[in-house]
């Protein structure tokens, strides 16, 4: 039994963008590999998958163009691209992170119905049973998806960290001086105002200068992690 | 065992990843149950098979902490071999207690192991001394958990006049039946929440849309009617919105969730042993928060401290994410 | 169908009134029981809710004492649900009467210390363990929990060494009780201050789905079932599998004329097979009004299903 206290991050937005630049292909080859790797190191939740009844789970990434096609029942999962036609039991819709939550146990099966976060239709029970089937072990996607890389999983790991970090961190700093602007000044920029209190007016200007720079720098991250060939191992 | 601070803890455990991570969050005692209709949280991919139990126990043992399984449900005619067999293999894994409702197994249980502690289930709804003397003569329970329909005066009156220990519901879904007699769910879906385990069950719930709105149903009867940006909830029956002389509403109970983190002082003045928090359906995530922050207030309150105003981190897990004291506080019925 | 000639017909029973009518009027119904009703046992007391007990407790000994006069069997039915002093001081009251009790709750049978009891339809009596433990403890009789289906009511019935084994057979099916009064919350009021509500709904107030569609009924604490339980059809495989006493839950219908003792009596006319099932159901269904027949439970289905004669069993 393994200690489940710590919750690892998966960089969902780094793989989202890896996701969009991969080829449908390498994608497949990708996704049944990433698969696979699961199956060898998480052997008895693998076999509880198995035993689960059959169903067509497909799950679509409201923000990815592509959708997968989980199919259960009947021998070992197998995870595909799936074509626009695809007949399937059960779909689950929502943004690519609040999926990988679900995966890596960060959502439970409640929280799953109460949230807006996530859309099922069909077989629920199929999808409950596969959410509370995962949930029996932890599963460190990242790991997972480093593996990908063979010899080179511990130093794309480490980059995928570091970069994923980054792009998180400048969001995240975005989104607190937005905050204090909008604290510092109610009105918005572009609204007259009387003349701001003596004490803020100063940080008011270096907060927006902040801000834009913020803004850039994240756009040329964001760019940079698009073009890398994350991935490609697969 | 490492005796419990303040008050017992008692953590729910729907997998052994959700085991493992109550005991690493500071759980006293875990609860869990085996992989049938013997316990009343019988939902697809949950809960322990018997090498998984043995895994489980060990691990909590290891660490000074407890392991109770429930075999709380009523077994159907017919079917007792299945639940005396979950009795058997539970005195035979080392759980360090029972927590049964059934009168045919706590008698059988009782005769069979009497070494092995019995907690008297919520699903046998025993609200008052007469009722809990008599599990308590009969079978010799040692401790009973309360129904989630009494007031804290009403606890502490309780607890004064029997002779076992008490625990409590301090956090999570809010019943508003008692438990153990309700066939709301059986009524419309036929499987029975007292002998399979399982209300609502998902096979029964399907979701649709109707114009703007979302329609949850459970079987062939709508139980709710969802406008966009409305908090949502599972169509479990005491759940739903109903017409009541011509009016739409939640007419059981709101979607909201018990949490009893304000009133911790009074539930351990008032004699109760253990604090029960419910969810075994819930997951790691869920397990993970509300147990290591009532860890937290309970180190604090032990160490004289006062407790931290409640977190909105465990606000955001109460169902609806609306919190309620239940029937602790009058009012409620 | 031999075979089940041999045994005696199968008794009626007229179960505790549920719902809060005016006592005059729950009076005047129990002497027309008394003086017209084909019933042999009639169960009186208050199952729902204790403030409702001081209402009926001054007409309770002419009622008992005309029914006892008709011949009639009588049993006082206890609470399902007891938390307060109150509730324990009535309990523990009746339990030192020389009344036959029915027991709803285990509260009742620590109270009766010994003494023999029905064990009613509220306790949680699904299996063999159970059964015997409960007959062991003093009980003669065992009224089953209406969600048990056909196969089990034959396990238990063939089991029970008392041989008296009774099943609801008529009228609204109890499906939970609570702490909480849902009548008053229907009508905006505090169940402490509640007025007597729910006199207002002497058959249930309806509690519909979203869509318009029934679906229960609430009745002070306890929530039944909308459709009403009529099992006709079922009545011979019952009596062949050992159940002895047959429950008509007292009703009123949706518009108040509902008359139990016809009710009564077409229920006698099928137990003793002078009636087609099919006659007495089309008469059933025009008393009965437009609220759905239900028998779900008992075929091992959804409560709420009708499954009609000659169906899937």
């Amino acid at each position: 039994m393994e200690p489940g206290g710590e919750q690892r991050s998966f960089p969902a937005g780094l793989a989202r963008a890896a996701i969009w630049a991969l080829p449908p292909p390498a994608l497949q080859a990708g996704a049944s590999a990433l698969l696979r790797g699961i199956g060898r190191r998480h052997p008895r939740l693998f076999r509880d998958l198995a035993s689960l009844p059959p169903a067509r789970i497909l799950i679509a990434p409201t923000d990815l163009p592509h959708r997968f096609l989980l199919t259960l029942g009947g021998g070992p999962p197998r995870l595909s691209l799936a074509a626009a036609t695809e007949s399937f039991t059960a779909s689950l819709k929502g943004r690519f992170a609040a999926l990988i939550d679900l995966l890596e146990g960060r959502l439970d099966g409640d929280t799953l119905f109460f949230s807006r976060a996530l859309t099922l239709t069909g077989d629920t029970a199929a999808v409950v049973g596969l959410r509370n089937t995962l949930d029996r072990e932890t599963i460190d996607l990242l790991s997972e998806a480093a593996a990908l890389f063979g010899p080179f999983a511990a130093p794309a790991r480490a980059a995928a960290r570091r970069l994923e970090r980054l792009v998180d961190l400048a969001h995240r700093r975005i989104v607190l001086l937005h905050a204090a602007l909008h604290a510092a000044d109610p009105q918005g920029r572009s609204a007259p105002h009387p003349t701001p209190h003596p004490a803020t007016a100063p940080d008011l200007s270096r907060l927006r200068t902040d801000l834009d720079r913020l803004a850039g720098r994240l756009a040329a991250l964001e760019g940079k992690e698009r073009r890398r060939p994350h991935g490609k191992a697969a | 065992m490492n005796p419990p601070r303040y008050l017992e803890l008692v953590c729910p455990a729907g997998t052994p990843a959700a085991l493992s991570t109550a005991v690493d969050a500071g759980a006293d005692t875990v609860y869990c149950g085996f992989r049938d209709a013997t316990n009343a949280r019988n939902y697809p991919g949950l809960n322990f098979d018997p090498i998984e139990m043995r895994e489980g126990i060990a691990y909590a043992h290891a660490r000074g902490r407890r392991v109770l399984i429930a075999v709380n449900t009523f077994p159907r005619a017919g079917e007792t071999a299945l639940w005396h067999d979950a009795v058997d293999r539970a005195a035979a894994l080392g759980a360090d207690a029972v927590i049964l409702a059934d009168l045919g197994v706590l008698d059988y249980a009782a005769r069979r192991h009497p070494g092995l502690r019995r907690h008297l289930s919520v699903q046998a709804a025993a609200a008052n001394p007469l009722a809990i003397n008599f599990y308590h003569r009969r079978f010799g329970i040692s401790r009973v958990v309360l129904p989630r329909v009494l007031a804290v005066s009403e606890v502490a009156a309780l607890v004064g006049a029997i002779s076992v220990e008490t625990e409590v519901f301090a956090f999570g879904s809010l019943g508003t039946m008692v438990e153990g007699r309700c066939y709301l769910s059986s009524y419309i879906t036929g499987r029975s929440p007292s002998c399979d385990g399982v209300c609502a069950p998902a096979e029964h719930v399907s979701y649709r849309e109707e114009g703007d709105d979302l329609l949850a149903s459970l079987g062939d009867a709508v139980m709710n009617r969802f406008a966009p940006g409305e908090p949502r909830s599972y169509p479990t029956p005491c759940k739903g919105r109903f017409v009541t002389l011509g009016t739409p509403s939640y007419l059981f109970e709101e979607p909201v969730g018990l949490n009893a983190t304000a009133i911790l002082p009074e539930l351990k003045a008032a004699g109760v042993t253990a604090l029960k928090i419910e969810g075994r359906q819930r997951g790691r995530a869920y397990v993970a928060e509300v147990v290591r922050t009532f860890r937290t207030i309970l180190d604090q309150l032990a160490d004289g401290r006062p407790a931290p105003p409640v977190s909105a981190s465990l606000l955001a897990l109460t169902e609806g994410g609306q919190q309620t004291f239940g029937a602790y506080r009058p009012g409620w019925r | 169908m031999n075979a089940m000639t041999a045994l005696p017909p199968a008794r009626l029973t007229l179960g505790p009134l549920l719902f809060h009518w005016p006592a005059a009027e729950r009076r005047d119904f129990y002497f027309r029981i008394a003086d017209e009703a084909d019933i042999e046992c009639v169960y009186l007391g208050e199952v729902v809710c204790a403030k409702r007990i001081p209402f009926f407790a001054p007409h309770l000994p002419a009622v008992l004492e005309r029914l006892r006069n008709a011949g009639k069997e009588t049993i006082i039915s206890t609470l399902a649900l007891i938390t307060s002093e109150h509730e324990l001081a009535e309990i523990t009251e009746l339990a030192a009467g020389g009344l036959t009790v029915e027991a709803n709750d285990v509260t009742a049978i620590e109270a009766l210390a010994g003494r023999p009891f029905v064990s009613g339809p509220l306790i949680n009596l699904f299996n063999e363990g159970t059964l015997d433990y409960l007959v062991h403890q003093g009980a003669f009789r065992v009224a089953l929990p209406v969600e048990l289906s056909a196969a089990a009511i034959a396990t238990l019935a063939a089991r029970n060494p008392t041989g008296e084994t009774e099943v609801q057979v008529f009228g609204r099916q109890s499906l939970a009780i609570s702490m909480r009064c849902y009548h008053a919350r229907a009508y905006g009021l505090h169940k402490d201050a509640c007025q007597f509500i729910c006199e207002r709904d002497p058959d249930g107030l309806p509690a519909d789905q979203i869509d318009g569609r029934g679906l229960l009924s609430v009745n002070g604490t306890q929530t039944l079932s909308h459709g009403y339980l009529v099992l006709l059809s079922e009545l011979p495989a019952l009596r062949q599998a050992g159940v002895s006493h047959l429950r008509l839950s007292p009703q009123r219908g949706a518009d108040g004329g509902m008359d139990m003792v016809r009710i009564a009596a077409l229920f006698r006319a099928v137990a003793s097979e002078s009636l087609e099932p099919a006659a007495a159901e089309a008469e059933l269904r025009t008393l009965i009004g437009s609220t759905p027949l239900i028998n779900g439970y008992l075929h091992g289905r959804a409560g709420m299903a009708w499954v009609p004669a000659g169906g899937n069993t």
